[in-house]
């Protein structure tokens, strides 16, 4: 009978915990990121393999999420770049968004279509910033760009979701 | 409520129908120590490995399913005992599928398969299946194709496609235990999509252009806009500026369904204004348009300067936003797009306006749309 080695024990537990604890989040981000379900599994399962492999390398210089996040921003580049990604016409709008048992708020689903639309070197540092939580100086590093594009994006993708916010309520009251 | 997590609340909430996939724990850790050397399943990423290896070693690439299975074997012993050699093929459009070989184990089907154009050359490096439109399964949880490599000689592209399934998900038809259990490979779109530029200053060149000022002819056109702060997107937005008119199209071809209608400076910004008469089109399940063309300021480098932040940042020194694409549509598929530029008419030597066409369908509009199936049954290719 073959032997199979496999990696210690230790790291399948610390793997499954951190699967546990961020699966969900790191999904969303993904979905919010590439528009599709399926490519956003992909990306998350990537993510996790990816962190699996390093987990040795991961020495707590920044907390997991963040660590984790990082690498789930660049899957989805990754993912992005294919060439048939670009064909696809990705448009999104609220009936898109997976269905949910909650009851759905409008005003919510407004925002996060907006968040969805925008221009992708927005999206990403919005994503990592408010949802991920991460700060100017973690996703300057984690986008390989200066902290003081990091600001300069947020400071553009806040205009654009304040304006589109604003709208989408004034045609609420029109309507 | 701080602003972050009231986006956190918002985010969290329209997604919350998102759901956790339970079973992916076993998952990451069956694919991780799917590496390992000494590992019983077959794993995507050594085939991908082998095929770095095929690439590497095949000097004159034997075409047939035999020679393939056969190279696989040497480089891989494990995988040729678990890929059960095949030899099926459908034909259509002109082009062949061959499966060359497959392995069914518990969870996961792997397929190597190559394509072969019969009549010219519509496959490439670039070649891609519509991931949605290659399907031999049910639900399942994660899949993968690759093209190995391709073989310009011989208008052949190698392919492996991989799928991982819960068994309680198997893939439609097969049921464990009865040989009558079949799978059956389907393609059903390919594409090779194919990338040129031209210099749209290049083709303006010795036309002479009125660049008479416009209003856009619409009420709400697209404004692509940069902006140093909240207050100035907002009157970004009151300010549209005016266009090149479009009345006056010199109709310079670019390529099919794409027209440069001119280059001039209004207020001391060159416009650039493309024309696009068929913007968006169903082909199967892909809206796409035939041509795209992607304009970008570059240096003769070729190198894209507009979107440095440092190149932003200058914009943006002197002024709260600047105005750099208005596009507008005219309710049907044409569509309009002219681009902004912060340059003047003696810097053009320092420039491309440069247009990167991206062929999406004259070499394989036929080829979105046709359909190559393969069935075998289970048996043939069940290792476990």
């Amino acid at each position: 009978m073959e032997t199979v080695k496999g990696p210690c024990r230790s790291a399948e537990e610390e793997i499954t915990n951190l699967i546990e604890t961020y699966q969900l989040t790191l999904l969303r981000l993904c979905y919010a990121y590439l528009h599709d379900q399926a490519l956003a599994e992909d990306a998350v399962q990537e993510t996790f393999l990816k962190a699996y492999r390093k987990l040795n390398q991961f020495h707590g210089d920044s907390n997991i999420k963040t660590w984790l996040s990082a690498i789930a921003i660049n899957c989805c580049r990754d993912i992005s770049r294919g060439n048939w990604f670009r064909h696809i016409d990705r448009s999104i709008s609220v009936d898109h968004l997976p269905v949910r048992s909650e009851e759905t708020i409008p005003e919510y689903d407004s925002v996060t279509i907006e968040v969805m639309r925008l221009p992708i070197r927005l999206r990403e540092v919005v994503l990592l910033y408010y949802f991920q939580d991460m700060n100017t100086n973690e996703i300057a590093e984690t986008l390989r760009i200066s902290q003081q594009a990091v600001s300069n994006r947020l400071q553009r993708a806040r205009a654009k979701l304040r304006e589109a916010l604003s709208n989408a309520v004034r045609s609420g009251q029109n309507g | 409520m701080d602003e972050k997590r009231k986006m956190q609340e918002i985010l969290n909430h329209s997604l919350s129908g998102l759901q956790e996939n339970p079973f992916l724990p076993q998952r990451v850790i069956a694919q991780a120590k799917g590496e390992e050397p000494m590992k019983k399943r077959i794993s995507f990423s050594v085939i991908i490995i082998v095929a770095v290896l095929l690439i590497g070693t095949m000097t004159a690439l034997a075409a047939s399913v035999e020679d393939i299975n056969a190279m696989l074997y040497k480089l891989w012993p494990e995988a040729a005992r678990a890929l059960r050699p095949l030899n099926l093929s459908d034909e259509g459009s002109g082009i062949r599928l061959d499966i060359i070989s497959a392995s069914l184990t518990d969870d996961q089907l792997l397929i190597t398969y190559s394509l072969t154009d019969l009549e010219g050359d519509r496959l490439s490096e670039e070649t891609e299946l519509d991931p949605y439109a290659y399907n031999p399964t049910i639900d399942s949880k994660y899949s993968s194709n690759r093209l190995l490599y391709y073989d310009a000689e011989n208008h052949q592209a190698v392919f492996a496609s991989y799928w991982e399934y819960l068994p309680v998900s198997l893939p439609e038809g097969v049921v464990w235990g009865e040989d009558t259990g079949t799978i059956t490979f389907r393609i059903n779109g390919l594409m090779s999509p194919v990338k040129t530029g031209v210099d749209l200053w290049l083709l303006m060149a010795d036309n002479a252009y009125p660049a008479e000022p416009a209003s856009v002819p619409v009420a709400n056109p697209g404004l692509e806009t940069i902006v140093a702060s909240e207050d100035a997107a907002k009157e970004a937005e009151k300010h549209i500026p005016e266009v090149l008119n479009p009345e006056n199209n010199l109709h310079i071809a670019v390529v099919e369904g794409i027209e440069l209608s001119g280059i001039g400076w209004i207020d001391g910004q060159m416009h650039v204004q493309v024309y696009m008469s068929d913007w968006l089109k169903s082909v199967g399940i892909t809206n796409t348009a035939r041509y795209t063309c992607f304009i970008s300021l570059r240096d003769r480098q070729g190198n894209e300067v507009m979107w440095t932040d440092e190149f932003m940042d200058q914009l943006l020194k002197d002024n709260p936003y600047y105005i750099w694409g208005v596009n507008w549509r005219n309710g049907g598929e044409e569509q309009w797009i002219e681009k902004i530029f912060p340059v003047q008419p003696e810097d053009m030597d320092q420039y491309m306006i440069y247009c990167e066409i991206e062929d999406r369908l004259t070499k394989n509009e036929e080829l979105l749309n046709s359909e190559w199936i393969v069935s075998f049954p289970v048996n043939m290719i069940q290792t476990e």
